[in-house]
């Protein structure tokens, strides 16, 4: 009887390995299954959706049809046409988004670089800085934007101050030129705070020894800046400037809140938005969407690459 | 409330010793110590740094002091303290709606905003804190595919599928209008977040585990009773810095939750009616809006800004 049942045992053993998954298995399938579908869906099944929406029609009745023979690039050539002959402001869209990368790379990161390294060696009431400079992160954009176009507008304490300079206040938020100084001033404004942080935060990986050697070297401030801080926090301010590239095309919040009457000054981002928040057509934006991940992403990336052989990767 | 006091009085106690210190540091320190032109330099770019702050504390200051001005006293004294002391501002504030604000109070939006950016928070957290958990611990198929697909949409900029998300919210997912379909956006749990548990998860000591193993508890008792109370800091940190952001948004529910605005959406309403009508009553608007998100900074300054540099590093 025994042996029937240990002969029953051993052949039962190795079925049960196959017919069911080891607990540890299950437990890895559970912990993931959302996370990994929905990744599947919003974000390949998005971006694929988005490939395909450019290759469509819109049709009057709501849906959208495929675009065949020598009309399947025609989204795209749209946009080409429009480019050409500045239709719905897309030369100055264009322009308007360059502009955030020349803003964000080139005046507010060297901005943050040099007042991160002040803070970085314990400038009096650093603490403070940089608590008031983390602020703008935490505020609602809107309510930033306000406080911005009040302050500098014709009642607001800098208008006035403004309007006694011969400076017309009122203004500034309503021709295409005031009004882009207007919004990349608020950009740094707002924007250098972030960089600070992140900054600082870098720079205080930095090693005493390292810094000690230079003060009995004897070393400047400018040339310890220059030849130490930037190259030991160099992965740090690569990333801001990737960060800077890529507001080319994420800003678009800050034109339309800033100057809604002046649509010059919208970006691709801005265009996308409203061409989008219809819920109809969505061709368009999509395949708008599409031409500039193709030109953006590459440029990113190697930019990125780039950027990563300047300085040598240390470990400290 | 003796408990409040003892532990209010213990922060101030903290707070006065890393100041105390802070200054000995600046005052002792061979590292910080100046002299000449660098002494010079330094103040030069402190008074610019003062200047740069009071460009920020400024605007808000003077938003304060005129909302507690009556309307007809604004015009007449901008710059000054009020005469008429006043807050009829803030009372008109929380209860003021009309079509423009989708007739929603301010603290409906207030409600809303708390429900949309909780749970949002809750959820996008939790399976963020899974996902790393297992990627990090445990070895499986694809394990390295998922880490190195997780990186690619990190770093790869992708423009514009807003489009696309929103005929797929409509058409496939009919999440379009509801507050849950805001929440789906938000719970997925790759992303900067998932990066900056997987980091900690991976440094994390296995002794418990395996002492945990040899007990014979199983993988969810192992999670939930040792795992998510040791990484209770990195959680925390996380969701405080998940909930400003999705306290702010306004991307996602002015798309998908038109109908009910959230505090970020809702404002921009709000401040384009009450320009019209009332300044004052505008800025007892803002003061309403910023205080939980200032209260929350105040309370986890050191957290908040901690972390949020550790996830700028790890970019």
């Amino acid at each position: 009887m025994t042996r029937i049942v240990e002969q029953s045992n051993t052949t039962r053993r190795p079925r049960r390995k196959r017919r069911f998954l080891k607990a540890s298995t299950i437990f890895v399938i559970v912990m993931l299954a959302y996370s990994v579908l929905h990744f599947l869906l919003m974000w390949v099944g998005v971006n694929f959706n988005s490939i395909l929406l450019s290759f469509k029609s819109y049709n009057r009745n709501g849906t959208y049809s495929w675009l065949t023979g020598a009309r399947f690039f025609e989204n795209f050539e749209l946009i080409f046409t429009n480019i050409g002959k500045n239709v719905d402001n897309y030369q100055s869209m264009l322009f308007s988004s360059l502009a955030f990368f020349v803003v964000s790379c080139f005046v507010t990161l060297p901005i943050s670089l040099f007042f991160s390294y002040f803070i970085f060696k314990k400038i009096l009431a650093s603490g403070f800085f940089k608590v008031i400079f983390f602020l703008p992160s935490i505020i609602p954009l809107i309510i930033l934007t306000t406080i911005y176009s009040i302050t500098v507008g014709s009642n607001g304490p800098v208008g006035q101050l403004l309007n006694a300079m011969g400076i017309e206040s009122a203004n500034l938020f309503l021709t295409h030129t005031s009004s882009s100084w207007m919004i990349w001033i608020f950009c740094v404004w707002a924007g250098i705070g972030y960089d600070v942080i992140l900054l600082t935060a870098g720079m205080s990986r930095i090693p005493r020894d390292i810094l000690e050697s230079c003060k009995m070297d004897g070393v400047p401030s400018f040339w310890e800046f220059i030849r130490i801080v930037i190259p030991l926090t160099w992965s740090t301010v690569t990333t801001l400037f990737i960060f800077g590239m890529m507001s080319v095309f994420t800003v678009f919040l800050q034109p339309w809140y800033l100057a809604p009457k002046v649509n010059t000054t919208w970006t691709i981002g801005t265009n996308i938005y409203f061409a989008s928040k219809g819920g109809r057509a969505l061709n368009a934006p999509a395949a708008l969407g599409l031409f500039y991940s193709i030109i953006g992403a590459p440029i990113i990336v190697g930019t990125r690459a780039l950027l990563n052989k300047f300085f040598g990767e240390v470990s400290y | 409330m003796a408990s409040f006091g003892y532990t209010f009085r213990k922060h101030w106690r903290k707070k006065r010793d890393d100041l105390r210190q802070a200054k000995y540091t600046r005052e002792h320190d061979v590292l910080f110590k100046r002299k000449g032109a660098t002494k010079a330099l330094f103040i030069f770019m402190f008074v610019i740094l003062t200047i740069f702050v009071i460009s920020f504390l400024f605007p808000f200051a003077w938003i304060l002091m005129n909302a507690f001005k009556p309307t007809s006293e604004f015009g007449l004294n901008m710059m000054g303290w009020p005469k008429d002391f006043t807050f009829q501002n803030f009372v008109d504030a929380f209860t003021f709606k009309d079509a423009t604000t989708k007739n929603k109070s301010i603290l409906e939006m207030l409600a809303m905003t708390v429900l949309i950016a909780g749970v949002g928070t809750l959820v996008t957290v939790f399976t963020s804190t899974c996902a790393a958990y297992v990627v990090a611990k445990y070895k499986f198929f694809g394990r390295n595919v998922i880490f190195a697909v997780v990186i690619f949409s990190l770093i790869v900029p992708i423009v514009g599928s807003l489009p696309s998300q929103m005929q797929m919210m409509k058409n496939v997912l009919h999440l379009d209008g509801t507050v849950i379909g805001c929440i789906f956006i938000y719970s997925g749990g790759f992303g900067a977040n998932f990066l900056l548990l997987y980091s900690f998860f991976k440094n994390l000591s296995w002794t418990y585990v395996e002492a945990a193993k040899v007990d014979g508890a199983n993988d969810f008792v192992i999670f939930f009773r040792i795992i998510i109370p040791m990484a209770k800091g990195p959680i925390i940190a996380i969701s405080i810095i998940q909930l400003i952001g999705l306290w702010n948004d306004y991307q996602t529910p002015a798309i998908y939750l038109p109908k009910y605005p959230t505090l970020a959406v809702g404002l921009q309403f709000l401040f384009e009616k009450m320009q019209t009508l009332s300044y004052p009553m505008m800025f007892a608007t803002i003061i309403i809006a910023i205080l939980p998100i200032l209260i929350l900074f105040a309370a986890f300054s050191k957290t908040i800004m901690e972390n949020t540099s550790v996830g700028g590093l790890k970019g």
